[in-house]
């Protein structure tokens, strides 16, 4: 399970709004190809992971590819 | 009030927070490095006393971090309100 | 000095590279960029570190 610190990871600037670039930022977020299914993805295919280093590996870049959803 | 202080600090814990993920992630698949497991324990360290720190003087980062009344962790800013 | 390929020798990881399949090189633990440098590159790895950039081009026009 995950906690929310209250913290980014990286130090962003909102400085405007921008729907062209919002369309993209949102593609990157929920899109087919996006930080969420590939965060989904690495959380499930971990459970089939025959050796601990693969668990673990799937388990930290699938909770790391969420870091994107908690900039908002 | 935001102070310049609490923001080098927060910054600080920033980087050597993706330091320690980084770090952590080169372990998961190769945990008989000595190296990187030192260098994993000594930045996980200072990330601990960072925190600690931060937390005394600015309020909580994590909601299970104790709190003076009222509880501080509601209080703003908030990490994507905060110019960096 | 022991190269990553010596070390993958001594390991007895080198496989028969057969066509058609995919490799990854095993990462070696090397040099490490300092936390504030490692936060802005976006990895802790100088060996990971590969900006995007305008590539020279060929004489004819293709990225290189």
């Amino acid at each position: 399970m995950w906690y929310y610190v209250k913290k980014l990871q990286y130090p962003a600037n909102v400085a405007r709004t921008d729907l062209g670039m919002a369309k993209y930022l949102f593609a990157q977020y929920g899109g087919p190809d996006s930080e969420l299914s590939a965060a989904i993805r690495y959380l499930t295919q971990r459970y089939t992971m025959p050796i601990p280093q693969a668990k673990a590996v799937l388990t930290d870049i699938g909770t790391e590819e969420l870091v994107p959803i908690c900039y908002q | 009030m935001y102070s310049k202080d609490a923001l080098e600090l927060l910054k600080e814990i920033m980087a050597v927070d993706f330091v320690v993920y980084e770090l952590a992630l080169f372990l998961d698949t190769h945990p008989n490095d000595r190296r990187a497991l030192e260098d994993h324990n000594n930045f996980a360290r200072k990330s601990h006393q960072l925190r600690a720190m931060y937390e005394e003087k600015y309020g909580p980062l994590v909601l299970d971090s104790v709190s003076g009344f009222p509880y501080q962790y509601i209080n703003d800013p908030w990490p994507w309100e905060i110019r960096y | 000095m022991s190269t990553p390929e010596d070390v993958i020798k001594e390991k007895g990881l080198l496989v028969n590279y057969r066509l058609a399949e995919a490799y990854v090189p095993i990462q070696m633990y090397g040099e490490t960029f300092d936390p504030r440098t490692a936060l802005m590159h976006g990895t802790l790895f100088p060996d990971l570190y590969r900006p995007y950039s305008n590539r020279p081009k060929h004489s004819n026009g293709e990225v290189i």
